[in-house]
């Protein structure tokens, strides 16, 4: 049961990425990235990181896609027609990339698993486990990122502000 | 009930791929959470179909008219007092709507790109039905005494997943919109996106002021159930009256209802991101909207009106059992009844904001407002 | 315990190169944008991946702060580029050679 789910969600998350990488217009790829992020929140719920999972649905899916098709929107969908040999060359070097992949994935977890697994308790699946961690050990990092955040946010707010629309008026007068 | 829980504790590892149990075990219990989940879409379901007959009605007494009630199913119509009731409050009504969005022509437009046309209506109502299984409906004690949710998914961050399942049901707006190929439900759809992405805002926080009381008395803060089992004595509307306000007046502006409703304004957009559409997948948005109206109703209820509680300071006692989880499941039904109707009442009293009022008041009031309340819960919190 | 590390970082890692490959073929910057948007995530799944192997909150808490830089940098990316769309009236990345307006 656990290997179906499992398949399902690694077939929407790389099915969306390729929908992503082919196709021609902005909203059927902000689609595909939707279902490509769907895919991926569905395996951290099976990684048992429920809380991560949900965030990203709700960060990703919610506000970061929804944005994406608003700004589309108003620039308006372009049907870029590339040729049938680009998308077959595409296509033939993601699954060279694949073969790539599946040749190096395993000797990199081979790696890794030399580790010894430090604690028995399971700490990522409770919410106030990241809370905790947040506010003690990565309190540095979390006001840091809570900094950029502001930065980001003025900087958006100067960056679309239109500076024409002041000329204009002033011309008109 | 006990032995569901009994089954999740050895099947959830199992499905999860970390422990084993036999296939008849597994089965039996994937078999019992669709039967929960399909209890639970179908109340959410129910309210829906019945809204759209209370939407009518109180619409009708609010306008000073009788409302819809003349139609009448032949052989039901005939039984003596019960066919009468049905016609006069217009039931009947609803199987003939019912009927006809089943009924009628199914349109494909021309012009439409036919994939996102088609996926749309599905993409509106489905997250709601997601959202269904995780809200609880009500609370039962084991043998042992402990309470558990009468949920088919009890996750402890379900406030969370409400959230960000319910924020999808945009998607199916905004497909619609641009899949019609046409200007006004490209409107309909640009506005939904933009006023869902704001008010998500608010929602959140204002939500957020709930769960950083809760961080104090429990484990799990992120959790539906723990908020509700929190309010026994006094209900969160008492004390965080103004985190209240502002998540009802978001949850209006979420689920496109009239003071709010810029995705389908009828006198400026034509019906908004829906022009295109008739029949079922009309029938498919429609019910949608009321689910995500039962849903909200749902949502306000727990996180702020004492859920199954019938007053604030009075709880049905432990020691009923079984009938103190009937009371209390029969109470939240009346509760969202209760908002069901404030949300049509709501409707047919104020007018309609304009666009860019909408947008000036989420950004320049209720925001400052949310982020002072949250501040101020946390200056309170920390002392 | 190399399994459950594979069973998650081999779709990573392949969410990350369709990412790359895209960033490196796409023209137009929307596309590009949505490119580097699947190789965080393939970033972030690949954390989790040894994360949750070894149980360890240092790599849950990591993917939190990747989400939020995400949603940051999409904010002021998207932002550039509708102005962008007004100076320039397209947003192909091949005329933004250009130096002065």
């Amino acid at each position: 049961m656990a290997d179906f789910s499992y398949y399902i969600f690694c077939a929407m998350l790389l099915g969306g990425a390729l929908v992503v990488l082919l196709s021609r217009g902005y909203v059927n790829a902000a689609m595909g990235m939707l279902c490509s992020m769907l895919g991926a929140a569905g395996l951290m719920v099976l990684m048992q990181c429920y809380f991560l999972a949900f965030v990203m649905v709700s960060v990703y899916a919610g506000s970061v896609l929804v944005l994406f098709v608003f700004v589309v929107m108003l620039i308006g969908d372009v049907k870029e027609n590339s040729s049938i040999w680009r998308k077959i060359g595409i296509v033939g070097l993601w699954v060279v990339l694949g073969a790539f992949v599946g040749w190096v994935s395993p000797m990199l977890s081979q790696a890794a698993a030399g580790l010894s697994k430090t604690t028995e308790v399971v700490f990522l699946s409770q919410a106030k486990n990241y809370g905790l961690v947040l506010m003690t050990e990565f309190m540095l990092p979390f006001q840091i990122a809570g900094a950029l955040l502001l930065a980001a946010m003025i900087g958006v707010m100067v960056v679309a502000k239109n500076p024409s629309r002041k000329k204009a008026r002033r011309e008109l007068v | 009930m006990s032995y569901l829980i009994n089954q999740t504790a050895t099947c959830m590892p199992a499905l999860l791929g970390t422990a084993d149990c036999s296939y008849a075990d597994m089965a039996l219990f994937i078999v019992l959470k669709v039967v929960f989940a399909l209890a639970a879409i179908i109340v959410i379901m129910c309210f829906a179909a019945l809204s759209v007959v209370a939407e009518r009605k109180v619409c009708a007494y609010i306008q000073g008219r009788y409302g819809p009630n003349r139609t009448a199913i032949p052989i039901i119509a005939a039984i003596p007092l019960v066919g009468n009731f049905l016609k006069k409050n217009g039931l009947m009504q609803l199987v003939a709507d019912g009927l006809k969005f089943l009924l009628k022509e199914d349109p494909l437009p021309a012009h439409v790109s036919k994939l996102w046309y088609l996926a749309a209506p599905i993409m509106s109502l489905s997250p709601i039905l997601i959202c269904a299984c995780l809200i609880p409906f009500g609370v039962w004690w084991d043998s042992g005494g402990a309470a558990h949710p009468l949920a088919a998914a009890n996750i402890d961050v379900s406030l969370l997943a409400v959230l960000a399942i319910g924020a999808l049901g945009v998607y199916g707006a905004i497909m619609a919109g641009w899949s019609s190929n046409s200007k006004f439900p490209y409107m309909g759809a640009i506005r939904a996106s933009a006023q869902v992405i704001s008010y998500e805002l608010t929602m959140a926080l204002a939500a957020m002021s709930v769960v950083l009381y809760m961080g104090s008395v429990s484990d799990s803060p992120l959790s539906l159930f723990e908020i509700a089992s929190a309010q026994e004595q006094s209900w969160f509307f008492m004390t965080q009256p103004l985190a209240a306000l502002l998540f009802i007046v978001a949850l209006f502006a979420e689920t496109n209802r009239l003071p709010f409703d810029m995705a389908e304004s009828e006198t400026d957009l034509v019906s908004g991101f829906h022009t295109e559409y008739g029949s079922f997948k009309f029938g498919l948005f429609f019910v949608g909207e009321y689910g995500h109206v039962a849903l909200g109703s749902a949502l306000f209820i727990i996180l702020f009106l004492g859920a199954w509680n019938p007053l604030p300071y009075i709880s049905y006692p432990e020691s009923w059992g079984w009938i103190s989880t009937l009371l209390g499941f029969i109470t939240f039904l009346v509760k969202i009844s209760a908002m069901i109707f404030f949300f049509i009442w709501v409707r047919w009293t104020l007018p309609r904001f304009r666009y860019d009022q909408v947008m000036a008041l989420c950004w320049k009031c209720l925001m400052p407002l949310a982020l002072a309340n949250l501040v101020f819960y946390m200056a309170i919190a920390a002392i | 315990m190399s399994d459950i590390i594979n069973q998650f970082l081999a779709p990573a890692l392949m969410l990350f190169i369709t990412g790359f490959v895209g960033a490196m073929l796409k023209r137009n910057l929307i596309s590009l944008f949505m490119c580097v948007e699947l190789m965080l995530c393939g970033a972030m799944l690949a954390l989790l991946s040894f994360a949750s192997a070894y149980d360890d909150m240092r790599g849950g808490v990591f993917t939190f702060f990747i989400l939020t830089i995400a949603a940051a940098e999409v904010a002021v990316g998207l932002a550039i580029l509708t102005r962008l769309f007004s100076v320039a009236k397209s947003v192909s990345g091949n005329n933004l050679g250009n130096l002065r307006d």
